[in-house]
């Protein structure tokens, strides 16, 4: 066991135990990570903010249930991740939960000659916009990919999926995003 | 995809660690230009998706939620922990209850001595396959009249220009295709109707970059309608763009004033505000005093900048 994970183990024991300082040391590492997944995934600071506080709530309650074989940070991401679902799901205005639906199929030209060549800055917009329209998980998937820098694996993990169907969410989304703007 | 393919996408995405793996990938790109085309197009992908794309927490709003759940957990901790309990006791109890419930039932269907005689049940849910429907207009004379646009979602929209042609195939699911050549008013409208009714800015900018190619004088009413009604401020500002040429029109000049007095983006009101600058109007004067007591600073900087550029090259 290397060293880090020797000290995450002890911090986690003491946690378990009640140590509430000990905890706060735990979660320091992991909880801007966190904070901006749920801020990615919510697109609201008071929805973030909200579903911080209600995962870390539920990984200090359930810290006596992690199994310390797996890692620490893909459970916590994996409870981040299921907050930040419900707390989407019970939104008045989302739209249905599926991976299809909010695949958009307009195609959008952004090679425009001339006057009409979008800047960088512009094409992130887009980009931003076309990252929007992708569903839930595709959106999830995106971020800790291209954000995080996660591996497939880790996101698996993360998410309860198999690394195969996170490729593929993560490959959709790419194919969705190019295709709309055709950069 | 090919195995290969699969390597090259984990590589770009870095999911390889091994640098000889990751050599042997690069080698065998390198030899295929076929499999470079592809690594290239997934650097672009991988570029497209950099971190400026993504939300950053600041500091502040992090340090706050630290704050509110360091009160939170130490709330927590006081509570009594019903999860461990029900880990310690209620789980036992629960197998315990389950043990007995399946001998209960495993009991009484033995003494009873029936058997599942139900036949296998067929599924009133009747799906029927839904007929392709292939309309091809050429030609379209009536676009607007003939068919109702609204009904139709813009799909892959696909502008082609071969040589005086147009064709525009908006919507892939009938494959509703409109040909006709340039100034053919079926085209001139839908382009026009594409910009003014469509709600994907994607769309609007392909549309646009057609409307470019093929300038028809009926554009500009157009174009100065999505500069000043378009909700997405880049459309708005292209349009500007797209009527710079117009600067003589009294129509455009007004229109470009509007923008520097009301656009909600302020790189629009500036690029309208330079524009004006450069067509030496009446509206340029105009448009620099209100600019000057304007309340955005950068405004009235930007303001300032454009006229002493102007004086300098008079």
């Amino acid at each position: 066991m290397n060293e880090l994970k020797r000290i995450e183990n002890e911090l986690i024991d003491k946690a378990v135990k009640g140590d509430t300082k000990a905890f706060d040391k735990l979660i320091r590492k992991y909880d801007r990570q966190i904070m901006n997944l749920l801020l990615n995934i919510l697109k609201n600071e008071d929805d973030a903010s909200d579903a911080y506080q209600n995962t870390f709530i539920k990984v200090y309650n359930s810290l006596g249930q992690f199994n310390r074989e797996s890692s620490f940070y893909t459970w916590v991401y994996r409870i981040a991740v299921n907050t930040a679902y419900s707390f989407y799901s019970k939104r008045p205005d989302h739209a249905e939960f599926d991976e299809e639906i909010h695949s958009s199929k307009e195609t959008q030209d952004f090679q425009i000659a001339g006057e009409l060549e979008l800047t960088d800055e512009e094409k992130r917009e887009m980009v931003k916009k076309e990252i929007e329209k992708l569903s839930l998980q595709q959106k999830t998937v995106v971020y800790m990919k291209s954000f995080e820098g996660m591996k497939f694996k880790e996101i698996a993990e993360a998410m309860s999926l198999n690394e195969g169907t996170v490729k593929k969410y993560f490959f959709r989304a790419v194919e969705n995003i190019k295709n709309n703007i055709e950069i | 995809m090919s195995d290969i393919k699969d390597k090259i996408f984990d590589l770009v995405f870095e999911e390889i660690e091994s640098s000889d793996e990751k050599k042997n990938i690069l080698n065998a790109v390198e030899k295929d230009p076929e499999l470079k085309k592809y690594y290239n197009m997934l650097k672009k992908e991988r570029s497209l998706l950099g971190s400026g794309t993504f939300e950053n927490v600041s500091d502040e709003l992090l340090e706050a939620n630290r704050e509110k759940l360091s009160v939170s957990v130490s709330a927590e901790s006081k509570k009594i922990n019903f999860t461990e309990i029900f880990n310690i006791y209620g789980r036992k109890f629960l197998q315990y209850a389950a043990v007995i419930l399946l001998t209960f039932y495993a009991t009484m269907y033995h003494f009873s001595g029936k058997t599942n005689d139900n036949g296998p049940v067929e599924s009133g849910i009747k799906t029927g396959a839904i007929p392709y429907q292939n309309v091809a207009v050429v030609s379209g004379e009536s676009v607007l009249e003939g068919i109702d646009m609204s009904k139709y979602k813009v799909e892959n929209l696909n502008i082609d220009e071969t040589g005086d042609e147009i064709t525009i195939d908006f919507d892939v699911s009938t494959n509703k295709v409109i040909k006709g050549s340039k100034n053919d008013p079926a085209i001139i409208n839908t382009l026009k109707y594409l910009v003014e009714n469509e709600n994907n800015s994607g769309v609007k900018l392909k549309t646009m970059k057609a409307m470019n190619n093929n300038k028809d004088e009926s554009f500009t009413k157009t174009l100065i309608k999505a500069m000043l009604e378009d909700k997405d401020p880049i459309i708005r500002r292209k349009a500007m763009k797209m009527v710079a040429d117009q600067i003589g029109q009294k129509e455009v000049r007004e229109a470009l004033y509007k923008v520097v007095l009301n656009d909600g983006d302020e790189t629009n009101r500036i690029q309208a505000l330079s524009m004006l600058e450069e067509s030496d109007s009446e509206y340029a004067g105009k448009a620099i005093r209100s600019a000057s007591s304007d309340k955005s600073e950068y405004f009235r900087f930007k303001a300032e900048e454009i006229n002493a550029n102007d004086e300098k090259g008079r």
